[in-house]
This record gives structure tokens, sequence and C-alpha cells, in this order.
């Protein structure tokens, strides 16, 4: 430990004048400064910014491998300055040299190691482990298996900056996935497209007086409340139907409907009425499929166990919990009138679509806006005293209802509108980032883009077929399965406080047939197949148990210990020596003799090397 | 033998409260001495009511009476307890927050209980949204709200679980349900046992309450268990509470650290025998405490901030006598019985939980906690008193920098504290990862406490390498170190995005220490290196908890107040270094005599 340097005789002149200002004690104490003041700082940074953004700006940046890479040259160089290597330098020598070491070790779990995580619930089997590397992940039609992409930082850090045709492309059969554009943090906005490739209309309405007036989305079959006044919207694609609703007074009862499912399949609708299907399965047209309407929910709202109720018996939010039956299996659904578009779970009717459309009530809409064969828009009410008017709408005309009501204008009208959730860049401080993708899918000619937001899977039908896209975390196949039989959470007595967790799993290896019961808990990880599982932590999840295990292979582990003995080693022998050279006096007398500032450098060399 | 003779020297110094003004006194002894099921273990009750007691109104003293009263009285008559001012609220400032009445400090359960604003508070806390972390206020007020809570069960007769559950040994026991009527049959119900007990607690007298309690405790005995403490044990632990080994072990060490300092201007030979003398005696009681605690836990008190203090009082007292025995050592006790005064008073007076506690499970049924804190505690001890020399020497170099033998002599012992003890806290590091290795399968995480052990060590390290002036280089070596050291701060300060005046002065100082650290050596530069560097264990022994409060090893949080007392004690020492500082110089200019010590002579003696 201190900064005698050797005889040059045996290192080359020229690396020699490199080397020894290298291994001398200003580089080192620099590198070890340096190397303090980072972490220092990191943690700092950390406690601001939390961890994940402080190891991506210190501790796994860049910079930070050049200081550490520079501390080891600093520490090589004092090693070679020592050479050759005697019985005297042997703690100093093996010191040193295990620095480099443990760095080497890290270097190969950097590069080799795999650490990643399994959630697996009660009697639940798995083969794969997930890393914290983000991919893209698409299962395709059927039940074939997931196909994945990797992202990378780099590559998400240049989809940060902007949309373009140059990202990353997986293919998934005849379907071609791209990613467009990444961001750190997003949330999903509600805007309307006209996109839909079904006819769906909708009209943009501008409510409310001047610059006080806000935008609202009225569909087709739907109700909005202006101010008082309720206004429908209604479209006739039919000409003599057109001209008898222009005949038929505006009989408020008239306006009262039944509720009508239409169900798409395969780009054909086929209507059910609400009142035909509510309790009993009935055909779907000639598809061989059977819809029946489990449940009918006028005021439909999201319980406190999570399960969908009525929360009263108006119209408030109508919808349907619909069974839709075939040889393909059985498809549950929720379908909402308000909100045609809202997402629903993988089906397992390929390319199934529900609209709902709810009931009307008795009293009607006061207010009507209608589009006839040829599109052209009109509006219908009635007035306080004389007939029921009907009159032609142009875009941006104001409609100033009777009464108190607030006047409106249609801005412009959809024939294909589609509720598009749009994702767009939410504060990337906030301490729930959630962040998003987005993707293009294409295929043939066909081509549609997809925002998926990290963890939340999305099923999309394109070119008939039916894919679940995922962006998550890049799953590893482990070779072998994991069954867990059970979880139990030890508590300590008379509390509820846990005192242990363990998680009885199974390992089974098809490759042996062999099977093998274990119990990994805290402090007791359980090796197999090359991996070792630790116990990480668990879930409740409406009664069941869900483990989490860490997945570790680190070949860099015998290295990093082998480095860290050496160390120990090595400065209980410096140490030793220490203690022998304080014992004896001629080293004392050698070392008392005063130093003189000029003298030759070698000359205070030997004398240093002699303490 | 030691137990007892301690307990009478106990019972004698702190006048154990027994007396109860006119009324003849109760005899609590068979009480104390029943087991209940608390906290996720078994206990006397003795220790359930200190637990009870000290968690509301803060100390194990209130009104100079014994625990075990307060929990029955309590327990007993709530009715009247309700009303009783038990809970300290002594900070001026919460009061204002809380709209609390000012000239009060003591408040009662039923006040605080009616009180809206605090009440307010406390319903917020339950609302609160996952991972907020709670504001000092809000905090304050969850303690408070704790305290009620745990009032609460004591009104309602649902702390002292008495009843052992029959036929699961690791089941909840059950408090003693009162006396629906008073019915006499037999054989006798716990209830109606129970019933007597109150009564009798309730007329003050003494004679039946004493039957009604044996009663109680043969009846309890004779009840069905799956499982029953071993009744030595809670013997033993009630001896632990009556002995306050640690308390007596700093009362002692203190006493080692006056006479010590007096021996070192004295001549005789005396003072410092009974210094030495009392050293290990105060050494002897802080183990058998220790030992004590370690048999009631049932693992090695190494859990938390109390226990880790008595270890570090424990780690200085051990390695003072082996430096005695190895290396004849005459600064030894004086900084030993200091330094470990210093650790007990701490975990004495701070407001740390002391109890026996359940651990996180993370922390139990491993070896790796009985190897990894007892090494760290020990290097933090030995470092702890490296910097007590290192503060040592820069008193000796202010007055007396002529004495070069001292200065040497001084240099030669902190060297080998400084040595031995970044060899252990190497130890302590790499079992760390060792044990991080073995329960979450990586050796190395970045977690702020790892991080900070290891800058520590960093900062012991550079030390130990740049003690002496180091060989001359060619100066594109000096251009260079400084070029990187610029542009490390620069890229930092470029990092933190908000380049403030504060950062910009913070990394201006750290460069100033950097550099002090990397050029500056001799016997003054070690010193005020060493201090230093023991800031940076402080730092990471308190600091990444209280004051970062981020990351795996942060399982509290304080709330300000440490950081604002290290602060204040960090502002002190660079106060007393800097005024040392000046006087050493003004002292070498007017004697003339400090440029005679070689600076680097000392080093050389031991390099």
């Amino acid at each position: 430990m201190n900064d005698s340097n050797h005889h040059p005789h045996r290192i080359p002149r020229g690396l020699f004048i490199l080397i020894k200002p290298l291994g001398s004690l200003w580089f080192g104490g620099l590198a070890l400064m340096a190397w303090l003041v980072a972490m220092a700082c990191a943690t700092i940074y950390e406690t601001r910014h939390g961890t994940a953004e402080a190891l991506e700006a210190f501790y796994l940046a860049n910079w930070f491998r050049w200081i550490l890479a520079f501390l080891c040259l600093t520490v090589l160089a004092t090693v070679v300055l020592r050479f050759p290597f005697t019985r005297k330098n042997l703690g100093f020598v093996l010191t040193h040299v295990s620095v480099p070491l443990i760095f080497a070790g890290a270097m190969i779990t950097h590069l080799w190691g795999v650490n990643g995580q399994i959630g697996v619930s009660e009697g639940q089997t798995v083969s794969q482990f997930s890393t914290d590397q983000d991919a893209l992940i698409v299962k395709g039609p059927s039940d074939s298996t997931p196909v994945s992409l990797e992202l990378s930082d780099d590559e998400l850090a240049r989809l940060d900056a902007h949309a373009g045709d140059t990202g990353p492309t997986l293919p998934v059969g005849a379907l071609q996935v791209q990613v467009l554009q990444h961001l750190v943090s997003s949330r999903f906005e509600r805007s309307v497209v006209n996109d839909n490739p079904l006819l769906h209309p909708a009209l943009e309405l501008s409510v409310g007086p001047g610059s006080a007036a806000h935008t609202e989305w009225l569909f087709a079959d739907q109700e909005l409340e202006i101010g008082e006044s309720r206004v429908a919207f209604r479209t006739v694609a039919d000409a003599a139907e057109w001209e008898k609703l222009l005949a038929q007074p505006a009989d408020n009862k008239s306006s009262a409907t039944d509720g009508l499912i239409k169900i798409t399949l395969a780009g054909v609708v086929h209507e059910v009425r609400l009142a035909d299907c509510t309790g009993k399965a009935v055909a779907v047209g000639n598809t061989g499929l059977t819809a029946q309407v489990l449940r009918y929910l006028p005021h439909a709202v999201v319980g406190p166990d999570k399960k969908v109720v009525s929360g009263s018996d108006q119209p408030v939010n109508p919808a349907i919990e619909l069974e839709v039956a075939g040889p393909q299996g059985t498809d549950r659904r929720f379908a909402f009138a308000k909100f045609p578009d809202f997402q629903h779970a993988k089906s397992a009717i390929e390319g199934l679509e529900v609209l709902f459309i709810a009931p009307q009530t008795g009293d009607g809409a006061a207010v009507q806006l209608l589009a006839d064969p040829s599109g052209e828009l009109y509006v219908r009410f009635n007035p306080k005293s004389g007939p029921q008017v009907t009159k032609k709408l142009t875009l941006g005309e104001l409609v100033v209802l009777p009464g108190a009501a607030r006047p409106f204008s249609v801005l412009r009208k959809y024939d294909h509108a589609r509720i598009d959730w749009a994702m767009v860049p939410a504060d990337p401080d906030s301490k729930q980032q959630k962040p998003g993708i987005q993707v293009a899918l294409i295929a043939g000619s066909e081509r549609r883009s997809l925002w998926l937001q990290k963890y939340s899977p999305r099923t999309e039908s394109i070119a008939g077929a039916s894919y679940e896209f995922m962006y998550g975390d890049k799953p590893t196949s482990l070779g072998f399965d994991v069954r867990l039989e059970k979880f139990r959470i030890g508590t300590y007595p008379g509390t509820g406080r846990p005192r242990s967790f363990e998680s009885h799993v199974t390992f089974m290896d098809p490759a042996f047939g062999g099977q093998q019961s274990r119990v990994i808990s805290m402090n007791h990880p359980a090796k197999f197949g090359g991996y070792t599982f630790y116990q990480s932590s668990y879930r409740q999840e409406e009664g069941k148990s869900i483990s989490f295990l860490s997945v570790a292979r680190d070949p860099g582990q015998p290295v990093v210990f082998a480095g860290y003995i050496g160390l120990l080693a090595g400065m209980l022998l410096v140490m030793r020596a220490r203690i022998l050279d304080h014992r004896r006096p001629s080293a004392f007398q050698v070392a008392r003799r005063p130093v003189k500032r000029d003298a030759p450098s070698h000359a205070r060399q030997e004398e240093l090397v002699a303490v | 033998m030691i137990l007892t003779w301690l307990q009478l020297v106990s019972a004698c110094l702190w006048l154990l409260p027994s007396e109860d003004g006119a009324a003849p006194a109760l005899d609590l002894t068979v009480m104390a001495q029943l087991p209940v099921q608390h906290d996720g273990r078994w206990m006397p009750l003795d220790t359930l009511a200190r637990d009870v007691v000290e968690s509301t109104t803060g100390t194990m003293h209130y009104e100079g009476r014994d625990p075990v009263y307060h929990l029955l009285a309590w327990t007993f008559d709530p009715q009247t307890a309700m009303k009783a001012p038990l809970i300290p609220i002594k900070n001026a400032e919460l009061r204002r927050e809380l709209q609390l009445s000012d000239s009060a400090t003591w408040f009662s359960y039923d006040e605080l209980m009616k009180h809206k604003p605090l009440q307010d508070i406390i319903a917020g806390l339950s609302n609160m949204e996952e991972g907020h972390k709670p504001d000092p206020l809000e905090s304050k007020a969850g303690d408070i709200s704790e305290k009620l809570e745990l009032l609460r069960s004591v009104f309602r007769g649902e702390m002292i679980r008495l009843i052992p559950d029959p036929k699961n040994a690791g089941g909840a026991w059950r408090a003693i349900r009162p006396p629906q009527a008073q019915a006499s049959e037999t054989p006798r119900t716990p209830s109606a046992v129970w019933g007597d007990v109150k009564a009798s607690f309730l007329a003050a007298e003494p004679a039946r309450f004493r039957a009604a309690c044996d009663e109680l405790a043969a009846l309890l005995r004779s009840m069905p268990a799956a499982y029953r403490p071993d009744p030595a044990l809670l013997a033993r632990e009630i001896q632990y509470n009556k002995l306050h080994a640690f308390r007596y072990a700093w009362i002692i060490m203190l006493a080692a650290a006056l006479v010590s300092a007096l021996s070192l201007r004295m001549q005789s030979r005396w003072p410092r025998a009974v210094a030495l003398i009392a050293l290990l005696a105060g050494f002897g009681v802080l183990t058998l405490g220790m030992a004590m605690r370690w048999q009631i836990a049932g693992r090695i008190p190494a859990s938390n901030m109390f226990e880790s203090l008595l270890f570090l009082g424990w780690g200085t007292g051990a390695f003072a006598i082996l430096s005695m025995l190895v290396m004849r050592d005459r600064l030894a006790p004086l900084t030993a019985s200091a330094m470990g005064a210093v650790a007990l008073v701490l975990a004495d007076v701070l407001p740390l939980d002391s109890f026996v506690r359940p651990i996180a499970p993370v922390l139990l049924d491993t070896v790796w906690m009985s190897i990894h804190v007892p090494i760290i505690m020990l290097s933090y001890s030995v470092l702890a008193l490296a910097v007590l020399i290192a503060h040592a020497q820069l008193i000796a170099l202010a007055f007396s920098p002529s004495n070069t033998e001292l200065v040497r002599k001084i240099d030669t012992l902190h060297y080998w504290y400084v040595h031995v003890g970044s060899i252990l806290l190497t130890a302590g590091i790499i079992t760390g990862s060792m044990w991080a290795a073995s329960s979450w399968g990586r050796y190395w995480g970045w977690d702020p406490k790892e991080v900070w052990s290891l800058v520590a060590l960093l900062g012991y390290l550079t030390i130990l390498h740049i003690r002496i002036p180091h060989d001359r280089i060619p100066a594109w070596g000096y251009a260079v170190g400084a070029l990187v050291m610029i542009a490390l701060a620069f890229g930092i300060a470029m990092t933190f995005a908000s380049i403030t005046l504060t950062l910009i002065g913070a990394l201006a100082a750290t460069v100033l220490a950097v550099a002090y650290f990397i050029v500056a050596s001799g016997c003054f530069a070690t010193a005020v290196k060493s201090i230093a560097a023991f800031w940076l264990i402080l730092m990471t022994y308190v600091g990444v908890n209280y004051i970062l409060g981020t990351g795996l090893h942060s399982y509290g949080f304080g709330t300000g107040a440490m950081a604002r007392l290290m602060l204040m004690a960090g502002t002190a020492d660079l106060l007393l270094i800097a005024v040392l500082w000046v006087v050493h110089f003004w002292n070498i200019r007017r004697r003339g005599s400090g440029m005679t010590l070689p600076r680097s002579d000392a080093a050389h003696a031991v390099a």
C-alpha cells in the first residue's frame, strides 16, 4: 500500500515512461476519488430522480465505466512496476490484482449473466422467465407460441426523438409489425377518427355560446344531453324509410325503440333485438353462432369488487353482457352503448365485433339530427308553439333550440367514425411512468397503427385474423417447466406479520423426464438447470397467490468471489508484512533515517521498498 | 451472582418505583412474570407493560411507577385513564400545526380522539395512495395515531393476552374477558379470577391482590397450551429488564474515560490501572447485556439501529482490549471507553426503539446477518476510534507541534487503526455482497447503502495510499489528472440539469476536498482526511436511512431531525478543525519548531 516503484530494468523503456506515471499514487488516488465522487453524486441523484434514472445516468453510463477502466489501468500498472514479484510483495500484488479480477467478473456478469423474473400463480406451470429487456410480444392466431422482438434501450432512445419508418420489424406469419415510435411516459387520449372500415356515422358538435363552446361527438343511434334537452342522431340509408320518417309526426312515443345488438362477423352485420335474446340464446343469422344477453345493465359501473354492476335503473351508461357461442368457442364480453370502441380482451371467435344500441325510453329526444340517404343533414324539433320543425342544416350553422337550451352547431360529419385512443406524451417526471410504443400493422395492402402501453396487452384483428400484442419484458425460455404447487406465508405467532415466504415448486425437465420438488424461501434459493431461483415477492389476487421468483444465471459470480477472497487475503498479507516490519528494529532504523528531498528518486524507492 | 449484585446496585441508584404514597404497595411481581403473547413473540407481562408505557408516554418511569402498575390501571379502569394526560406532544411547533392548546404538553386519550384537526390528518393517512411519502407533520400525526391505537386496545382489555392457544403452536393467544356476572362457581374460570384481580387492584388491597394473582397464575398454568414459553427464558427477560445493562455500561465507561484522561497527565500508575479495570468492567456489563438480549430474541442482536449501536460500543471495547495487549497502546483505554460511552449514550438517549421486535424475513434464517453485521460494526468501531485519535492528533499538533515524539506515536497508532478498520470494512462489504448474492441473486445492485459503504472505503483507501509524499511524475500527468477531475465535475453538473449556485458550490467544495485528499500528505493532513472519511461512514451508517431515505436498506424514515443533527455536528467538527489548523500554524511560526519535524517521518516509521 505504499508507492514504491521497482527497477525499470525488466520493462522496456518506452513502456516504462507511460506506466510509471500511470502506476503512480497520483493517478491511483485520482481514480479512487473520481469513483468516490461519482457514486456519492449518484445517490443524491437517485433520491431526486429515482433508481432507474440514476442507473442510466451514472452507474451504467459509459463515462462511469471509463472511471473503473482507468482505475483498473492504474492498478495493473502498479502491479507491472513491481515485476518480478517476490515473496515480500506478494500481499501487495494479490490485493491489487484482485481489483481488476472483481471488475472482470462483473464484466462477465454484465455480458453473459441472466437476470429475470417469473410470476407464477398456485397450480400454474411456466416455462419462460422475463428479463428487464423491453420487447414487443405478438401472439398469432390460434395457439401458436408468441414471438418477440427485443427492443434495446438504444433503439428505443432513437425512436424517442421522432416517429419514422426506421424502426425494427417483427414478422408474424403474413403480418409485419413495425415499431414506429416510443414514448418514455404516456397516457391515452380519446379522439375520433374517420377510418372505421364499418359504416359508423358520427357528428362533431360545438356546444355553447361563443368562446365558451366545447366540442362533443354524437354517434349514430345515440343521444347527447345539451343543456336540458336531449339530442339524438339518426341516419337513414333507405329512401323509402326516409319518406316515411318525414311524413311521420314527431310523436315522442314513436322515438321509443328497442335495444339492438349488431354483431359483425367477417364483415357481415347481423342484427339481434335486445328483447329477443335477453336470457335466451338465439341464432345469429346463418353463421352457426348463437347470441345471448346474460345481463342488461342500464347504468353500468365498476363495483368495489371490480365487477361490473348496474348503479341504477336510469339509462346512464347502458351496457349488456353478451355471450356469443359457436363451434370455435364461447365469447363473453361487455358491450357499452356509449363506448362502442371499448377495448375488450382477446376473443375466442375470430373477427367478432359487437355494437350495442341502447333502448330508447318513451319520452324520446327533444331534438333529432337526421341524415338522409344522400348524407344531407336535417334538424327536427318541436318549438314551444306551432308544428314540428324539420329543416336542412349546413355544417357550422348555429342551431338555437327552443327554451333555455344552449345553442350548438355541427362542425363535421364522419361516416366511418372510430374512437381512437391515441397515446400522447405524459409528464416524464411522474412517479408512475407508463412507457408506450406505437406500432404499424402491415398485412398486404392493409396498414393500421396501434398504440401499446407497457404491460397492457391488446387484441386486434387484421386481414381476418386476430392477434394479441403486448409491449412488455422480453421472455426467455428456461428449457424446462416450473410449477408452483403452493405458496405459504409464515407469520410471527399471534400476528399477521410475515415471518417467511415459501414457494413450493416442482421443476420438470422434459429432457430427463424427471421431476424435482423444492422449497424456495427468502435466503434459501434453489438451483435447477443452471439457473438459481430466489424468492423475490408475492401478490394476492382474487384469493390466489402469485409468487415472484428471481431467476439468475451468473457465470461472473465465481470470478468476483475469487477476487473478493484474493483482495481480503492480500490485504491481510500486507497487514502481516507491516506488523513484521514494525517489530523488526532494523527496518525501523532504516526508515528513521531522515529522507532528503533531493535524494535521487531510486534511492528513496529503495528505502521505501525496504520498509 | 453478578446479576443479583448489579440488581442491588440498580435498585439503589435508580430508586426503582415501589412506594405508593399513603396506600400500601401492591405486589406486582407475580403479575409481571406471567407469560403473554405480544408483538409476535412470548414475553413476561413486565416487558409488555414496559413496551406499552414507553410507547405511549415516551418514558418507562411515567409518574415514577412500575409500568406493570400503569398497564393494569389502564386496563381495569379505562374511564379514568382516558382522561389522564398520557401522551406527550413536546414540540411547540407541532402543537401549533395541530391546533392544540399551547400551554399543555401532555394530552389525554379523550382529548386527542376528539380533536378534529388531528383526526382529519389521521383519516387522510389511511387514504394515502401507495408510494406517497408522508410529510413530517403527517408522519408525526401517524406516530400519535399509533399511540392512540395502542391505548385503544389497552382500554378494550385486548392487550394482555394471557390465555394460550390450545391447539395451534403459532396461534394467537387470547385476552381474558371481563366476568359477566359475579359468579362463584367451581372450577373458577379465568374471567372470574381476573375479576378478583381487578377488584382487589382497584380497591388497593395488597393481600387479596396477591392471592388473586397467585390463583390466576396457577389457573393459567393449568390451561391447555400447544406452546408455552420456557419459564427460565421469561425469568431471564425480567432480569434483563431490571438490569439496565447498557445504561450501566456507559456510566462505567464514561467514568473510565474521565479517569484515563486524567491519568495521561499523572505519573502514578494507579489511575491508569483504575481506568483499565473500569473499562473492562463496562465492557463486561455490556457483553452480559448483549448476551442476554441475544438469548431472549433467539437471534444475534444486530437487526436495527439500537442493536447496531450496542455492537459499536462493544466493538470499540473489544478492539481496545486487543490493541492494548498487542500494541501496548496507552491511548487505548481512553479512546475506547470514550467512544464506547458515546455509542451507548446515543443508544440510550436517542429515541430509538430498544425493544426486541420481529424482524423482516430477509434478515431471518441466515448466517450472513451474524457474519456481516458484526464485522461492519466492528469496522465502524475501529474507525470511530481512529477518528478520536485523529482529533487527538490535531490537538497535539496544534498545541505542541514540537513534541515530535508524541505526534509520531499518535500517527503510528492512527495508521494501525485506519489500516485494520479498512480491512474490516472491506470484509464487511464483501460479506454483505455475498449475503445479497445468496438472498437476491446478485452480488451488487448499486443500492445507496452499498454505494455509500464503498464510498467510505474508497475514502480510507485514499488515506492509506497517500500518507507520504509520492514520487514526482511528469507534469503532463498532473495536467491530465486535473483535467479529468474538472471534466467529471462538469459532467455531473450537466447531469443534474438544474445548475444552481448550491450545486456549483457543492461541486467546487468537492473538487477541493478531492484535491486535498490526493495532494496533501503528512500527519496533519492524514488526521483531517481521517475525520472527513469518518463522516462518509456516518453518512453510510445513518445518512442513507435518514437523509437519503431511499433504497432497499431504508426500513424506516426519519423526519429531518437526524439531518439537522448531522449538519450541526458536521459544521462544529469543521470549525474545530479550522481553529486547530490556525493554532497549529500560529504555534509553528511562533516557535519555529514545526519545520524540524519531517512531514512524513512518522509515516515512514510504520509504512
